[in-house]
């Protein structure tokens, strides 16, 4: 300040004035959950008959404020109704994005949202009004289900969608395995829940299109993260050998097969290849459409198969960088569209394994 | 001699003669019977067809259990065997109470008087088969994700658990030695949980600590190391 040409440094303050950030502080009141949460922000939001809204989760780290300009610009300035967010993030988050929600909902409602459960999203009044109409609150979809839910209702129900590219997600640590099996149950539970229910939209859906995205795209270090992979195997193995039974209830006897081969082979070897994968989930989703056994068994039922998927994509992706994993990752989504056919020839044929 | 052959015969036919009419009804209710069951049969088959119980027997595992049982029918069609015969069997005491014999219309009150205790048993003894497979499912799917070794072992030790307690209200109802069968229950059921509580008391009491220490504590170093990747 000594070296500038300034006499008074206040005008400096008064061209540059500080607003104060309105803020509406409430508490949360009725049954827990993200989902009731969010009720709560739509009933806000309608009632101040605001034109765009962003929500982000509470447990992040890297969030910057530029985030919710990202979410909230596509909405105010380009007439978009919901913004998904797109992260950089290491080849090993998000699993259950990458080896089912993202292939599966790409395949059934034909757009690239890359991250449909990325929690941080921007959406318009309008799509805020049409949310509050849903009676989905009291349900599964109330708690872990609300992301996939939001994101497909917005593709399924015909409002316009794009994604903004937000950087790196990195968020407070937590044990993952502590809730695995639940947190499962519920995002998938409400993939196929929601499939009963847009059954016409995505029935009629072939291929995929990239949906328009915002941001620019740049490079962030990420930290290396630990995978035990021994464990997975482990579990993989003791479903095959416990849960057998109840899989072939819902699996071919080829699949079996080849399940009982990839358990047979090492932590090292652990391969299941994405054919037998994709197939897998398309049964469990014709299982739970059919209710061959209680839904909340069948989709409990999934997690060693999953553990068993993170298995053979790590040793797979093992010496691959972000690039890499992102072509096998296509090619995973690729299947998924082509055997999308078997998905709509089964759905209402029930069978009895 | 003559006369009192003929007088004999005589005799008999009228015997014959008196007891004729209720003989003829007899028949002619259990012939009823037979076609009323046989009609039943076919009714209760098209119900079960309609409401698609086939397809709830294989979800519930009936079907399994019929099929271990050797029984190489569907369960629509025992179900329909099995009112065939209950019908059969009920037309069949309705047509001895015509006989109007004492020991008879005796053993036809205690008969229906027992019938009701007897459905409310097979209803309750059902339940508890289907209860206990639930179970049964439920915990070993939830063991196994805990990736709990024993997980068959215990969630086949439930189930025969809810399938005895659910037989011994079974039996209780029929009133077939009533006070053995509680008792029995009481000291086997009674048996089993102070030998489970010693059982891990004492040889399970390093993985009542291990599984404790994994609940509250830091996990220490090395393989038991949480994975660091979010799920999500």
């Amino acid at each position: 300040m000594k070296q500038t040409t300034l006499d008074d440094p206040d005008v400096l303050l008064m061209e540059h004035p500080v607003y104060p950030v309105h803020r509406i502080v409430t508490p949360h009141h009725g049954q827990p959950g993200k989902g009731n949460a969010f009720r709560t922000i739509f009933k806000i939001a309608s009632a101040l008959n605001a034109k765009a809204c962003a929500v982000v989760d509470s447990d992040l780290r890297s969030i910057t404020p530029e985030w919710i300009e990202l979410l909230v610009e596509p909405v105010l300035f380009h007439d978009y109704d919901f913004v998904a967010p797109y992260y950089q993030r290491h080849k090993y988050d998000g699993t259950i994005t990458n080896a089912i929600v993202y292939p599966f909902t790409r395949a059934l409602y034909g757009r690239r949202i890359r991250q449909p459960i990325g929690g941080d999203f921007g959406f318009s009044g309008k799509l805020g009004q049409h949310y509050l109409q849903k009676r989905v609150y009291d349900t599964d979809v109330a708690r872990f289900g609300i992301d996939i839910w939001m994101t497909t209702t917005a593709m399924a129900d015909g409002f316009k969608v794009c994604q903004s590219f937000l950087g790196a997600k990195i968020h407070k640590p937590k044990d993952p395995g502590a809730d695995l099996s639940e947190m499962l149950a519920q995002v998938i539970g409400t993939v196929f829940l929601l499939m009963e229910v847009h059954q016409p939209v995505w029935s009629e859906v072939t291929g995929s299109e990239a949906v328009k995205e915002f941001g620019f795209r740049f490079e962030v270090g990420l930290e290396p993260i630990r995978v035990n992979l021994e464990r997975m195997v482990d579990s993989f193995q003791q479903g095959l050998s416990n849960l057998g039974p109840i899989w072939r209830k819902m699996l071919s006897p080829d699949l079996m097969a080849q399940l009982e081969d990839a358990a047979s082979r090492h932590v090292v070897d652990f391969h299941l290849p994405d054919a037998a994968w994709v197939k897998i989930v398309y049964d469990f989703a014709l299982a739970y459409r059919h209710r061959v056994m209680t839904r909340t068994h069948i989709l409990k039922s999934l997690t060693p198969l999953y553990l068993g998927w993170i298995t053979s994509f790590v040793n797979q992706t093992m010496d691959s960088d972000a690039g890499d994993v992102e072509e096998k990752l296509e090619a995973l989504c690729q299947e998924f569209e082509r055997q999308k056919t078997y998905l709509l020839v089964n759905w209402d044929r029930e069978s009895k394994r | 001699m003559e006369s009192s052959w003929k007088t004999s015969l005589v005799e008999s036919w009228r015997k014959i003669a008196s007891i004729a009419p209720d003989a003829l009804q007899l028949i002619v209710i259990i012939v009823l019977g037979f076609i009323i069951a046989w009609i039943l049969k076919l009714l209760v088959r098209y119900l079960l067809k309609v409401v698609r119980f086939d397809v709830f027997a294989y979800r519930t595992g009936l079907t399994t259990v019929l099929s271990k049982a050797s029984v190489d029918r569907s369960a629509s069609e025992v179900i329909g065997i099995i009112a065939y015969w209950c019908a059969v069997f009920l037309f069949f005491i309705i047509a001895l109470g015509t006989l109007d014999v004492y020991a008879v219309d005796n053993l036809v009150v205690s008969i229906f008087s027992y019938i009701p205790r007897f459905v409310i048993a097979v209803f309750v003894f059902l339940l508890g088969y289907l209860l206990s497979r639930f179970l049964r499912r439920a915990i070993l799917i939830g063991l196994v994700n805990a990736q709990v070794r024993s997980a068959k072992l215990i969630s086949t030790l439930f189930q025969m658990l809810i399938i005895i307690l659910f037989s011994a209200m079974a039996i209780e109802q029929l009133g077939i030695a009533r006070g053995i069968v509680v008792c029995t229950f009481a000291i086997s059921f009674g048996g089993v949980v102070l030998a489970s509580a010693l059982a891990f008391g004492l040889g399970g009491k390093d993985l009542a600590k291990e599984i404790l220490e994994r609940r509250f504590k830091v996990s220490k170093e090395g393989k038991s190391k949480p994975d660091e990747f979010s799920h999500l």
